[in-house]
């Protein structure tokens, strides 16, 4: 909503900063952390693939990650080795490109539900934490104005979409028919 | 490499589990805004005992919980057997069409199902909030209960039917026994996900019948106390109990 779209016009007179720096300076403490809380789990199941030998192998999330080892064959790995590959190289040319379906599909599943989110910008975002999400939950609770909140929704349901259909063959060869 | 990846592991869990050792820790805590000199005192949970606010709407959480998921689990149960066992027109499609409600942000579903309830006179209120989780919940099932058909033999059923069982009977005798594990984690992850809903309680839940989540929503902008913190530290033992039980009977995703 706008009266919360423009903060820091009150400081006028002592302007030494741009807007867009003070905007991502206040962004960034509540942003980050969610960016972080979004993607630390991606890459912590992507490390958790090829660590067979930690206590933590058992772990619940072997389940998620069943896709992974039955794509990447721990024999191609040696086979790299033992053609004298070093790490870096099995990482870019072998495990990447083999993970890449489920990396994707991990990032378009963390995407949609973050795109949609009010909650976490209300209370982590502050004055500037205004998402598509928090405009819409404005409509339906504060100004009652139904129809632009629907179309709004509309809006990100198209955009959802539209990510879906352009994933669908990773998201299908990713995740085995189930997401 | 294993090194490297154990710190990495470490600092993850770190990020994951501080936040709620510091709620946890904090509902012990004497003072009301937070400070830290850290004083242990219990007044928060005696505070909470007389709240009523947070108490009903906690009750009324875990009632829709054990509703949804009772709800949830008999209909999806019921579309994952028809899914699976049987063949008729349109099969593939009503299959895919059980995924957008998990891939749809529930924003949307959540003003979609208010514009729908207040359109068709449904309304708000509790029997909005079952219709709606319920919905909700019903994709989670089929597709738990639809994994776990695939291990259960439909030759069994069929031996059984041939010996002169009725297909009624063949179902409570063989095939329900063998299913029941995946039948229980679905009903859990059904409980689960009804408990942990917000955004579509927060749209449906009339002045009169919150929830838990949207309580601590609503009190987060008010102006809060840590009974919020007690209230929260207690449920999550509660709900850490029941996945713990849950995780020693019964193997989640184990092929069985």
């Amino acid at each position: 909503m706008p009266n919360r779209a423009t903060p820091q016009r009150a400081s006028k007179g002592a302007r030494i900063l741009p807007q867009w720096v003070s905007t991502i300076a206040l962004l960034l403490p509540a942003y980050g952390w969610l960016t972080l809380a979004v993607f630390l789990p991606l890459l912590t199941m992507f490390l958790f693939s090829f660590m067979n030998k930690t206590p933590m192998g058992k772990a619940p999330i072997e389940f998620t990650l069943r896709h992974y080892r039955a794509f990447i064959d721990d024999a191609i790995i040696e086979v790299a080795q033992s053609l004298g590959a070093r790490w870096w190289v099995i990482l870019t040319k072998i495990l990447i490109p083999l993970a890449a379906p489920g990396l994707i599909s991990g990032a378009v599943l963390t995407f949609v539900p973050v795109i949609g989110s009010f909650m976490e910008p209300r209370i982590l975002g502050g004055k500037v934490g205004v998402t598509m999400g928090t405009v819409i939950e404005d409509q339906f609770t504060q100004a009652f104005n139904w129809p632009l909140g629907a179309s709004l929704s509309f809006t990100i349901l198209a955009v959802t979409m539209a990510i879906f259909a352009t994933f669908s063959g990773v998201l299908r060869r990713g995740s085995g028919g189930t997401a | 490499m294993t090194r490297l990846g154990q710190t990495f592991l470490g600092m993850i869990l770190i990020f994951l589990y501080t936040p709620i050792l510091v709620l946890m820790a904090m509902g012990f805590n004497e003072s009301a805004l937070y400070e830290l000199p850290f004083q242990f005192s219990t007044r928060w949970y005696s505070a909470l005992a007389s709240n009523t606010e947070l108490l009903t709407s906690s009750f009324n959480s875990i009632v829709l919980a054990v509703i949804t998921a009772v709800v949830a689990t008999t209909i999806g149960t019921l579309a994952a057997l028809a899914l699976s066992r049987r063949t008729f027109r349109g099969r593939s499609l009503l299959q895919l069409l059980l995924l957008p409600p998990i891939a749809i942000p529930w924003l949307i579903t959540g003003t979609a199902m208010l514009i729908f309830f207040f359109w068709t006179g449904i309304g708000r209120g509790m029997h909005a909030l079952i219709i709606g989780h319920v919905a909700l919940a019903v994709p989670y099932v089929v597709l738990v209960v639809g994994t776990g058909m695939k291990s259960v033999r439909a030759d069994l059923e069929e031996a059984a039917m041939s010996l002169g069982s009725t297909p009624i009977h063949a179902f409570f005798a063989i095939t329900l026994p063998l299913l029941f594990p995946s039948i229980l984690g679905a009903a859990l992850f059904a409980f689960a996900v009804s408990l942990d809903q917000f955004v579509i309680s927060y749209f449906l839940s009339s002045p009169g019948y919150t929830t838990l989540p949207v309580q601590i929503y609503s009190a987060i902008r008010k102006g809060f106390t840590p009974e919020i913190n007690a209230i929260s530290t207690l449920l999550l033992l509660g709900s850490m109990t029941v996945i713990l039980i849950f995780a020693r009977f019964a193997k989640p995703g184990a092929p069985k």
